[in-house]
């Protein structure tokens, strides 16, 4: 989940006040030494809009940027509901070896 | 424990089959021992249940299959499809292990588990890995992910988006109708696609597709960047215009703040465009096809127009937004480089009447009142930079200079006791950053005021400074001049100056000499035999080289000498030093640097370019901090000679 405001859960409107209160509750959350991996992506999220001068940075320059069709791809094969991968199908996929 | 392999590559399909993988692939016994033919069976059995959504009937069958049948390979794999079916990851990925990677069964699971597990996914090599990647998701996602997978292969390349259309196109109604919440996600996908490898026409292909994106409905954006990458600075221009007006109109989804910052980081970035574009020289050819383009008289390409002046831009930033300092820094640069000091003073100003705790414009204001002579203003200004950071090396050092000028500014125009009450109150900071110009600033101070005494103490403890012996006697001598002292009390230190500089001075003691004489020049202060002096001053920087000092003594004089751009100077001590310490990487590196910046570059490359390699030996892969920092210089210096465009700079003449 790459951009900051649904991480953090805030709509775009949010100001600096709004946004530094709902990191600190979430820093609280989820502290680093026990969510690392989460934390660093709040911590990211509240750096990308932690004042008004970020905010339009990122809206100008950042936005959408992690939108590649890579990261699409992996967001819809997630999404995919597990398949029962028939025997048929699995072999179709392998050349029968000569003779 | 459970039996684990990890194959570093995926099997070799040409292998002839396992007969048991060749009856499961045929789906019949023939030719099978009779003992094996129920484990076929129950093989077969197995997946048919599976392959219904019957897991327990599927393991009941499986069941038949014993640990030494041929057929407990095809079991393994069929037990690690359930538990993918129901999402047990790790289970899957435990069956799948355990998989002979020379049988069929362990190929045919292969894409799942490079899904799954991430050891089994690293060790493929990248073309084993993408047709993994491949399989998978025609697997396990049918056909979108084939179809974003094609798209994907179109985009990051130097060719055009044609096919890429063709294939989002195709690909676009289905994500709308599977995920429709992806789709704008696709979209800024295309968007960012055509930033990088994109053309005019698509844009209206974009616009087919998707719509006019909602933060750049008219592609302005996207083109001012085109053309700013593309070093069209003026079009550029007309299109961030645009969009900074299309801003100005209270787009939907914008907060009115967010808004008017943004506007006012285009207007700043327009301003850089402007002054990339004001500043551009004569006919500089771009790049090496213009080069040639010009060698052979081509007709010139089009000068673009300049429009408005870079200012214009700063200033309707400040505007919009006055508590954002960067134009109004910006524009205070511009305008110090213009010599147009009241402008900028007055941009200094208004931006510390915003912001006065912004370091960068109190230093900036301080520098420019300091040029101008106003030593007490400056004082001040340097006096509330050191607030902010007192502990900061550098900001105590220019507070220092600046008491100093102070105080001279104060005996020069006769209120020896003022100047006495600047250095009183600026103790602390002077006797520790520069202990002989305070010590002989107090001297002078004493003997103007009458105490003979006093001056003469302080003269000594500024002689008695580690290396301070010629600094002190030229502070002396100077602000005995300034102060206006009795003719007698001038000529003397005259006199001790003149003898201090006929004995062999070391290097430490000329590199002070040297700040101390700078000191005087980055102050504004001239005075009769200024000139003389200097040469005399610059001449030390020879004599010393013979002296008995320690290594770092010469180093610090040869980057004393360079910091000051005695090019010339730093030539002749660093080949000294050079031949005198040899194991010194130091000396290679600073003697590559004076002839680098001395000499046209193909006069001197082969020697520079040696120096550096010498000095890269010397350093060699163990060394302390201090050397390991000559690597940054040296890579520095050798991209000057190794990058081809810096060749035409140096045919067209630029300034390096």
């Amino acid at each position: 989940m790459s951009d900051p405001y649904t991480v953090l859960g805030l709509g775009p409107d949010a100001d600096d006040e709004a946004i530094r209160r709902r990191y600190l509750e979430l820093a609280r959350g989820f502290p680093p030494e026990h969510h690392a991996g989460r934390f660093a992506a709040i911590r990211a999220a509240y750096e990308r809009v932690k004042d008004v001068d970020a905010r339009a940075r990122y809206r100008l320059f950042e936005a959408g940027r992690e939108d590649t069709i890579e990261a699409i791809i992996e967001e819809v094969a997630c999404r995919t509901p597990r398949r029962r991968i028939g025997l048929k199908e699995l072999l179709a996929g392998d050349r029968p070896p000569p003779g | 424990m459970a039996r684990t392999r990890t194959p570093p590559h995926p099997p070799a399909p040409p292998r002839p089959d396992h007969p048991a993988d060749a009856a499961v692939r045929r789906g019949s016994g023939d030719g099978l021992p009779a003992d094996q033919q129920a484990g076929l069976a129950a093989v077969l059995a197995g997946f048919r249940h599976y392959e219904a959504g019957d897991d327990e009937a599927a393991r009941q069958a499986l069941q038949a299959v014993g640990l030494t049948s041929p057929f407990l390979e095809w079991k393994v794999l069929l037990r690690g499809l359930m538990a993918y079916a129901a999402g047990d990851d790790a289970r899957a990925v435990e069956n799948w292990r355990r998989l002979d990677p020379a049988r069929l069964s362990a190929r045919l699971a292969a894409p799942l588990r490079a899904r799954l597990d991430p050891e089994f996914a690293a060790a493929q090599p990248a073309a084993s890995a993408a047709r993994l990647r491949a399989r998978y998701e025609a697997l396990a996602g049918g056909d979108l992910p084939a179809r974003l997978r094609a798209l994907q292969a179109e985009l990051g390349r130097d060719k055009r988006l044609t096919r890429a259309w063709k294939l989002a196109a195709a690909a676009a109604p289905l994500l709308r109708r599977v995920h429709p919440d992806l789709e704008a996600r696709f979209a800024r996908g295309m968007y960012e696609a055509i930033a990088g490898q994109g053309e005019q026409a698509d844009l209206a292909k974009y616009r087919n597709l998707f719509g006019p994106p909602p933060d750049d409905p008219q592609f302005h954006k996207l083109e001012a960047l085109g053309y700013e990458a593309a070093g069209q600075f003026d079009v550029a221009n007309d299109h961030w215009a645009r969009y900074e007006a299309w801003l100005g109109s209270s787009p939907s989804g914008w907060p009115a703040g967010v808004a008017r910052r943004a506007r006012a980081i285009i207007l700043h970035r327009m301003g850089q465009n402007a002054a990339a574009l004001h500043a551009r020289p004569a006919a500089p050819p771009d790049d090496i096809e213009a080069a040639f383009a010009a060698l052979f008289r081509a007709p010139e390409r089009r000068r673009p127009v300049p429009g408005p002046k870079p200012e214009t831009y700063f200033l309707r930033s400040i505007e919009l937004a006055p508590e954002w300092a960067a134009p109004a820094r910006e524009l205070f640069r511009r305008y110090l480089d213009q010599d147009r000091p009241a402008e900028a003073e007055r941009v200094a100003r208004g931006l510390l009447a915003r912001k006065p705790d912004d370091l960068m414009a109190i230093e900036g204001l301080a520098v420019l009142v300091q040029r101008e002579g106003r030593a007490d203003e400056a004082l001040n200004l340097w006096k509330t930079a050191l607030a902010t950071n007192p502990l900061d090396r550098r900001l105590r050092a220019l507070t220092a200079h600046a008491y100093h000028a102070a105080a001279r500014r104060e005996l020069a125009a006769g209120r020896a006791a003022a100047a006495e009450t600047v250095l009183d109150e600026g103790k602390d900071v002077c006797a520790a950053e520069f202990p002989a110009g305070y010590q002989a600033l107090r001297a002078v101070t004493a003997r103007k005021l009458g105490r003979p005494a006093d001056a003469d103490a302080a003269r000594d403890a500024a002689a008695a400074v580690p290396g301070g012996r010629l600094a002190a006697a030229l502070f002396v001598a100077v602000d005995s001049a300034m102060a206006k002292l009795k003719p007698a009390d001038k000529r003397a230190a005259d006199q001790a100056f003149a003898a201090a500089i006929e004995e062999p001075p070391t290097p430490l003691e000329v590199n002070l000499l040297h700040g101390a004489w700078d000191s005087y020049h980055l102050s504004g202060v001239s005075y009769r035999g200024q000139k003389t002096q200097e040469k005399k001053i610059l001449a030390l920087a020879e004599k010393c080289l013979a002296a008995d000092a320690p290594e770092r003594d010469f180093e610090a004089l040869c980057l004393g000498l360079a910091a000051r751009q005695h090019w010339k100077l730093a030539e002749a001590a660093a080949a000294k030093c050079e031949r005198r310490f040899p194991r010194n990487p130091f000396f290679k590196v600073a003697l590559a640097e004076a002839l680098h910046a001395r000499n046209p570059r193909y006069q001197q490359e082969r020697r520079i370019l040696r120096l550096l390699d010498e000095a890269k030996g010397l350093i060699g892969p163990g060394a302390d901090a201090r050397t390991a920092g000559l690597t940054d210089v040296i890579d520095r210096l050798r991209k000057h000679y190794s990058d081809p465009a810096d060749t035409f700079d140096f045919l067209f003449g630029r300034a390096r």
